[in-house]
């Protein structure tokens, strides 16, 4: 899929806006429930914010799923709304996150995140910036060390999930490009490997991105350089460099990296 | 211009050499700085603390000098050395050498000033131990293990200098 045809992915635990409710709606009919739901809020002629579901739902078995209304335009209010959902959706429990105040709705029903099994959290760009450009700012030469030495195990981590995902029959760097992918760190990754050395293109990673506006005339990429190499150690079985011999922070398309 | 190359006894990739210079450059004009600072103290326990400091910074400069056959000095402070150094350990370095000169002027130093001093100088420490430490991290041997050293002989003796020369600041601050 190319960069144009894709759209953001709003994760939305937290909503700003008037008259947004959420509702957590757990059901024991599984998704028939679902669907039954949904047409009711048609009905009802609600906007739908947001939705997300914690719990699978499958045809016949518990579950939960959580949406997030707009009321501004309804002539119901929210406990309106949901005495009307369970009167006429069997086996649904509606629970209501109000605002926490006034133009500001929170999930308050699930914590923590999960993002492939393990504890997941959530850093906007401002605190990345912070994290990845600020600390070589003020630490230099040793804060990029730095987070080349934390990206390193970061890799060996990733290599070992990815590893335990993978069995014995798939393409570790293709898996690897997809947690990149679905964690939101790059859009794109692409592999060349020969016997003892892999060249990996990697499209708008988040750490070069955010040293676009820096006019450099050098490769940027330290944390995301250490992933590579961590996860490249564990992959020859030996300690590797890896190498940035492009970047989109010196204006290059995409970011190059040459593991040996 | 200084230029920032890899060098040998790092991992390929990372651009070291002109934070050896610059840190090398750093230590040596620390030094010189803090001997002469030291001969116009007259507080003997300052002045003693004062000497231990300075020939530290020799000896850092010694080591990294036959480590990595430096010759030359540059401009720790020029914006380059500034970039590899990072802007934490240049500012820090402005604060302390602004605090004592006030005590070299003959400025009698606040129980905030020296609060401050002894505070600047502590995040000094730790930053240098940090990056000792990390570019440990990234060396090969002999330079890993002479880093790793430094780091932790430096976190060392600074723990046991900070009490003697917190205490000593604070009773001229009081007298």
């Amino acid at each position: 899929m190319q960069h144009e045809d894709r759209k953001p992915l709003n994760l939305d635990r937290i909503i700003v806006g008037e008259g947004i409710y959420g509702f957590l709606i757990e059901t024991s009919r599984g998704l028939n429930a679902v669907a039954e739901v949904f047409k009711v809020l048609s009905e009802l002629n609600l906007i739908l914010v947001h939705m997300a579901v914690p719990e699978p739902v499958s045809k016949g078995t518990k579950g939960s799923f959580m949406l997030f209304l707009d009321f501004t335009k309804s002539k119901m209010t929210p406990f309106e709304a949901k005495n009307a959902l369970e009167k006429r959706v069997s086996g649904i429990k509606i629970d209501i996150a109000e605002p926490v105040f006034s133009g500001v709705t929170v999930d308050s029903f699930h914590f923590p995140l999960i993002f492939l099994n393990e504890r997941a959290v959530i850093f906007r760009e401002t605190t990345l910036k912070a994290w990845l450009v600020n600390m070589r700012e003020r630490f230099g030469t040793g804060g990029e060390a730095f987070l080349f030495h934390e990206g390193y195990i970061i890799g060996n981590s990733v290599y070992d999930a990815c590893r335990e995902m993978c069995g014995k029959e798939c393409d570790i760097w293709t898996l690897f490009g997809a947690v990149l992918f679905a964690s939101g760190i790059a859009e794109n990754v692409s592999t060349d490997i020969d016997y003892e050395r892999i060249i990996v293109k990697v499209w708008n990673n988040i750490e070069c991105s955010l040293a676009k506006t820096k006019n450099l005339n050098k490769p940027f990429s330290h944390w995301l350089r250490g992933i590579l190499a961590g996860f490249g150690s564990r992959y020859f079985g030996r300690r590797v460099s890896a190498v940035e011999v492009k970047c989109i922070a010196k204006g290059d398309p995409y970011c190059e990296f040459i593991i040996t | 211009m200084v230029t920032c190359r890899e060098h040998q006894y790092f991992e390929k990739g990372h651009s070291v050499d002109l934070w050896i210079k610059c840190f090398y450059s750093l230590k040596v004009k620390s030094y010189d700085a803090e001997l002469k600072f030291a001969q116009k103290i007259n507080n003997p326990v300052l002045k003693i603390i004062t000497l231990a400091v300075a020939y530290e910074h020799k000896k850092i400069a010694e080591i990294l000098k036959a480590l990595f056959k430096l010759e030359e000095t540059i401009n720790p402070y020029s914006e380059e050395c500034k970039k590899a150094l990072g802007a934490s350990t240049i500012e820090d370095l402005v604060k302390a050498r602004d605090l004592f000169r006030k005590i070299l002027r003959g400025e009698k130093l606040s129980e905030n000033d020296v609060n401050e001093l002894v505070k600047t100088a502590r995040r000094l420490a730790d930053t240098m131990k940090g990056t000792f430490l990390s570019l440990a991290k990234i060396a090969q041997p002999p330079a890993s293990k002479i880093l790793m050293v430094l780091a932790e002989s430096y976190g060392v003796y600074y723990s046991v200098l900070e009490k003697y020369l917190m205490e000593e600041l604070k009773s001229a601050a009081r007298r």
